[in-house]
């Protein structure tokens, strides 16, 4: 007993250490009834720093081989479900003291001919810390890199029924440049929202004994390849089973989400590794 | 008994004070430090050398999460209009899961880094360093330039 109040006391110390400009949460949730979000910046540190607020567009995409990355549009064309044009933030700049927090407004004003749906832009917060100047070069060279600090979160607003579903199709497995094999499934987004939701891998061999079993929390804003890497030690040549299962759970990212729930979707592929 | 309650008091009062929102959680634990270079020469900072900036982050929220780190690095460092080259590869950026020398997986940091399946807590530690050369002609002073380091989920 004694030991794990230890060991839960040191957790809690050592994972308070860890942080110096923390931002919640991590997904500010507007709509139509309630267009104020509110988004916290804490200064957990000793140091002061200087904040600054700004929003650009962007969403996770993918390549035909399920290597992911984040596209971003400076300037969205009206096409692209984007707030971008219509958020504001109070305040937009300001200095966070030691062990200070500044609750940041988000104010969503959109257009009257918008469709259902869900918008969003993503917040990025840069914090930097305030550091007197000192010049120690004497004869020689010094060199002083200055450090900022980017943390991307987001806003999203909502707009009459929003709706969201998923399409798991095309599962193949490919060869990549190391010998090992991906598998490979397309994601097709479906209504008028971003999917949300836990995607669970189980792959079982021709015995039927399970021999990978992954889960994470992904979102899948629009289509996109979902790739998993077979590595070769575990993979050896022969029969296997995979399920792949998405369960839809925006509550993890947006506790105050009012989208009703959809069934979970399946994909069960069977595949040869030669 | 008196321990115990002892133990439950303090731990209360911990977790009271540390109820944490959920978030990406980052930390800087050093500068990149080039220290004085003479002119003439020039420094190559290893990921592994002291003078390495080091970063950890970790999230807490249930589920794995995908981290895309990306860094927004200088070509040269200002000292009013002269300018110092400085450059970054692979020998200067590694990071790992354990805050250790050993086992470190070295990256460009030039291009987006995508670490997979991190679990809740998980710590991701980060060394970056980088190669400058204060050429002959250049004048002693300070140089200056700035790193952005941009952290989200993917």
């Amino acid at each position: 007993m004694k030991k794990i109040f230890i060991t839960l006391v040191l957790f809690f110390v050592v994972v308070n250490l860890k942080a110096q400009v923390i931002i919640s949460p991590y997904v500010v949730y507007t709509d139509e009834h309630n267009k104020f979000g509110k988004l916290i910046v804490q200064n957990e540190s000793y140091d002061s720093y200087e904040i600054s607020i700004s929003f650009i567009f962007g969403y996770p995409i993918s390549d035909s081989l399920g290597n992911r990355t984040m596209k971003y549009i400076k300037q969205p064309e009206d096409s692209l479900p984007s707030i971008n044009a219509w958020v504001k933030a109070f305040p937009k700049k300001f200095v966070l003291h030691p062990k200070e927090r500044q609750t940041v407004r988000l104010f969503v004003k959109p257009p009257g001919y918008l469709k259902n749906g869900t918008y969003w832009t993503r917040i990025v917060t840069s914090s930097s810390p305030i550091i007197k100047e000192q010049d120690s070069s004497g004869n020689g060279v010094s060199a002083k890199l200055r450090f900022v600090l980017n943390q991307v979160t987001t806003v999203i607003f909502r707009k009459g029924i929003a709706n969201t579903g998923l399409n798991i199709s095309n599962a193949k497995i490919s060869r990549d440049s190391t010998g090992s094999y991906k598998l490979l499934y397309l994601l097709k987004r479906e209504g008028n929202s971003p999917f949300f939701g836990n995607f669970n891998l189980k792959i079982f061999n021709s015995k039927g004994q399970p021999v990978k079993d992954e889960s994470d929390y992904t979102s899948v804003y629009f289509n996109m390849i979902r790739s998993y890497v077979l590595p070769q030690n575990i993979f050896k040549p022969g029969k296997y089973k995979a399920i792949l299962e998405a369960v839809f759970n925006e509550k993890e990212d947006i506790p105050q989400s009012k989208m009703k729930n959809i069934p979970n979707v399946k994909n069960t592929f069977e595949f040869i590794i030669p | 008994m008196k321990f115990k309650s002892l133990f439950t008091i303090l731990f209360l009062i911990i977790f009271v004070c540390n109820v944490l929102p959920q978030s990406i959680y980052i930390y800087k634990h050093k500068d990149l430090n080039f220290g004085d270079v003479f002119i003439g020469y020039s420094k190559n900072i290893l990921h592994f050398n002291y003078g390495a900036a080091k970063f950890s982050m970790h999230h807490n929220f249930l589920k794995k999460k995908d981290f895309l780190i990306t860094f927004v690095l200088p070509e040269y460092l200002l000292n009013g209009k002269n300018y110092l080259p400085i450059k970054f590869d692979r020998q200067n950026a590694a990071w790992s899961f354990r805050d250790r020398r050993r086992n470190r997986r070295r990256f460009n940091p030039n291009n987006p880094l995508i670490i997979r399946g991190v679990k809740q807590n998980r710590s991701i530690f980060i060394w970056l360093g980088g190669k400058i050369y204060a050429k002959n002609n250049l004048l002693p002073g300070t140089y200056k330039g700035t790193i952005i380091l941009t952290v989200e989920f993917l």
